[in-house]
């Protein structure tokens, strides 16, 4: 009989399983040079958009307290502000982060080196542009007038996609190359993004929809860009640095699984769940919140399997800040989508529609689930693929108790502020004034929450900046328990 | 639970336990993932979200037709009613002006040119109140002449939302307080009357029935 065509025991071995075997330090370094280029690229222009879109934010929340403010110039309104904050967050900040996450998983999980990391290089910068573009005619006063899909269907979105598919071509071409037999969790959530994104920006963004046609594939594009693509990435990451950094595997494979599948099937159908009461036939709506209802499946089998990985080692997070943002990540992302789940509610919904809890519940999940997870990753990933550490605990801890306190206080703020617009809203006898001034107090919160992140992304980015382009303090070999001193607190004095 | 797989065993001194690992730790071992099954509760609450669920469906899918989500603006309409109902004879005609009439006929009873008729000025709403009242019973479509201008919309009935002395009340405030209207006042004893006579009706009125009515 013919023997196998591996003859190498070691490479048999090491494709059984993804970890059987020990890894050496000198391998991972190689995987990790591999996809240097384009990770770094990545970084970099997410870390600049993400600049870019504080100030977009910072803007919008400021209008709702000066109505006045900065209005003698069309593209200075709010209507063109706050679409433009969006898609720089979701596509400049969130997406392009996400690029760089899913060159440097996939090479590691797949056990070889980045391929065509060239054309995901090339893929970046056409995606950049794209949004670029994208995000001069938004101010410029032509966008596509849909949430979530306002870049301009003609010279924007063809670039994005090229872009995207570009980076998802390097990221499929090192799936194909793989040296493991077994996938680890994370391999699903980010290879399968790419496909889906792809799918659904290119539905989302056909231009022959009509009426309420218009609004149920808007809505069905804008909840699944959540669903199929920053979740899916950002659940890759936070499915790797836990296990990684804690030193114990997943804790259980089934779960994984039940987690994966079951956002895949009930995510899709989310979306209608956003035009309740609106002109759609029922069957949609209702189906909809079904599968809402049942999206708390996935996300209580995601929910026990990661903190089961962690339990009784939360005391590790002091030492490591990328472990630190990943769990709060984890515990936002369960959160975030139990509260989408009785936002779903009809009974809910009545309340909070049309209301500031929406931008409340967003950025719940946009930002203490997708945001810090990604900041999580980049205090992880940088520091191996610069191959030098982060020069200042100082800076981190500052960083994270200003975006993450910054945050809860925006979360908790608008929360109370949009239930409290919803009732004033529903009152009958109320005019429409109560409902505004209602709201008035806890949009000045806002503001107040939003210079806080605000600074706590200045301060990341001068870190950053520290870390990337001056060699103080840079060590090329420090553990991922950073300095093995607690990051988080500050050091007992004996 | 199988702590004994697990490389670092939980303890309170991660300290201690990582300096012996320091030079190692920098590429801790790559993550995998147990066979353990997750537990019982969790396959048992997946049951139940099923159950759940396809009760959900069963009871507010609807036929697979085009019409609108009744069940959300039955559940809107009902709670509304139950709350005007009990402070009866002291409505404000403000009140159920901004909350039913706003929308269309605008705070100032300006409406909207080509779309919603102005209620100031209008021989409608200053004329003989007895139109008026079947006017906001049954509703009104066809074309109509205000001020000179055609409108040809629909203004729904409010029979069943209404009671008499909120009707009253609201043809009061759209008769002395919009603009510059001036008119006498009117009580619920009118309104009952009229919907008494017309209980039987089911359409909307048209102008010429209302026309033929106020030459009778």
């Amino acid at each position: 009989m013919s023997t196998p065509v591996t003859s190498n025991p070691a490479q048999e071995e090491s494709t059984v399983d993804h970890s059987k075997i020990k890894v050496s330090p000198e391998e991972m370094e190689a995987y990790d040079q591999s996809g240097r280029k384009p990770v770094l690229l990545g970084f970099f222009i997410a870390v600049v958009w993400l600049l870019i879109g504080t100030v977009l934010g910072d803007l919008s929340s400021f209008k709702f307290d000066r109505p006045d403010l900065l209005t003698e110039q069309a593209y200075l309104t709010f209507g063109r502000i706050r679409p433009a904050h969006l898609n720089v967050m979701v596509y400049g900040w969130a997406s392009t982060a996400m690029f760089s996450v899913s060159l440097w998983l996939m090479p590691r999980l797949c056990r070889t080196p980045l391929r065509w990391g060239n054309l995901a290089v090339i893929g970046i910068l056409v995606w950049t542009v794209g949004l670029g573009v994208g995000i001069a005619l938004l101010l410029a006063g032509h966008g596509d007038g849909l949430e979530w899909l306002e870049l301009d269907r003609q010279w924007a979105d063809p670039l994005l996609v090229i872009g995207a598919a570009m980076v998802g071509a390097s990221v499929w071409k090192t799936l194909a190359a793989r040296n493991v037999h077994h996938l680890y969790v994370s391999i699903w959530y980010v290879a399968a993004s790419y496909p889906w994104f792809l799918i659904i920006f290119l539905a989302g963004n056909m231009p022959f929809y009509k009426g309420v046609e218009s609004a149920a594939v808007n809505w069905f594009y804008a909840h699944n860009a959540l669903g199929l693509w920053l979740t899916t990435i950002n659940l890759g990451l936070i499915y790797y640095l836990l296990p990684k950094i804690i030193g114990r595997p997943i804790y259980s494979y089934w779960l994984s699984l039940v987690g994966f599948w079951g956002l895949a099937l009930f995510y899709a159908l989310n979306g209608m769940h956003h035009l309740i009461g609106g002109p759609l036939p029922s069957w949609m709506i209702a189906t909809s919140i079904t599968a809402s209802i049942m999206m708390i499946v996935p996300v209580v089998a995601v929910g026990i399997n990661q903190h089961m990985t962690v339990v009784g080692r939360f005391g590790a997070m002091r030492y490591s800040p990328a472990l630190t943002l990943a769990v709060i990540a984890a515990m936002s992302y369960t959160a975030v989508s139990l509260q989408g789940i009785l936002t779903a509610l009809v009974s809910v919904n009545r309340i909070t529609h049309f209301t500031h809890w929406t931008i409340a519940h967003s950025h719940l999940g946009l930002y203490m689930f997708v945001t810090l997870s990604l900041f999580g990753g980049m205090y992880y990933i940088l520091p191996r693929v610069l191959k030098k550490e982060w020069p200042s605990r100082r800076l981190v801890r500052a960083h994270i108790l200003l975006v993450g306190g910054g945050m809860v206080l925006y979360i908790v703020a608008l929360g109370i502020g949009g239930v409290l617009q919803g009732l004033s809203l529903l009152a009958p006898g109320e005019g429409f004034e109560a409902s505004v001034s209602s709201a008035k107090p806890w949009l000045l919160l806002r503001s107040v929450s939003a210079v806080i992140i605000s600074a706590g992304h200045l301060v990341f980015a001068y870190h950053a900046y520290l870390l990337a382009f001056t060699s103080r303090n840079s060590l090329t070999r420090h553990p991922p328990f950073y300095e093995l001193k607690p990051v988080l607190v500050k050091k007992r004095v004996p | 639970m199988n702590d004994e797989t697990r490389p670092i065993p939980s303890e309170k001194n991660e300290v201690s336990t990582l300096a012996l690992h320091d030079q190692v730790i920098h590429e801790t071992e790559e993550p995998f993932e147990d066979m353990v099954k997750g537990p019982v509760w969790f396959y048992l609450f997946v049951v139940l979200a099923m159950v759940v669920s396809a009760f959900y469906l069963g009871r507010h899918m609807g036929r697979l037709d085009t019409a609108a989500h009744i069940g959300f603006l039955q559940a809107s309409g009902q709670d509304t009613t139950q709350k005007e109902a009990a402070p009866a004879n002291t409505v404000s005609g403000a009140s159920v002006f901004s909350s039913r009439c706003v929308s269309c006929h605008q705070a100032n009873g300006q409406g909207i040119p080509g779309a919603f008729p102005p209620l100031v000025k209008s021989d409608y709403v200053l004329g003989n109140p007895e139109i008026l009242a079947r006017i906001i019973l049954h509703g009104l479509q066809g074309e109509l002449q205000v001020e000179g201008k055609t409108y040809n919309g629909l203004m729904p009935p409010w029979k069943d939302q209404l009671n008499d002395e909120e009707i009253a009340a609201v043809m009061n405030h759209i008769r002395t307080e919009l603009g510059d209207n001036k008119a006498d006042k009117v009580d619920g004893a009118l309104v009952k009357r009229i919907r008494n006579e017309t209980k039987d009706r089911q359409n909307s009125w048209t102008v010429p029935e209302l026309e033929a009515l106020g030459k009778s």
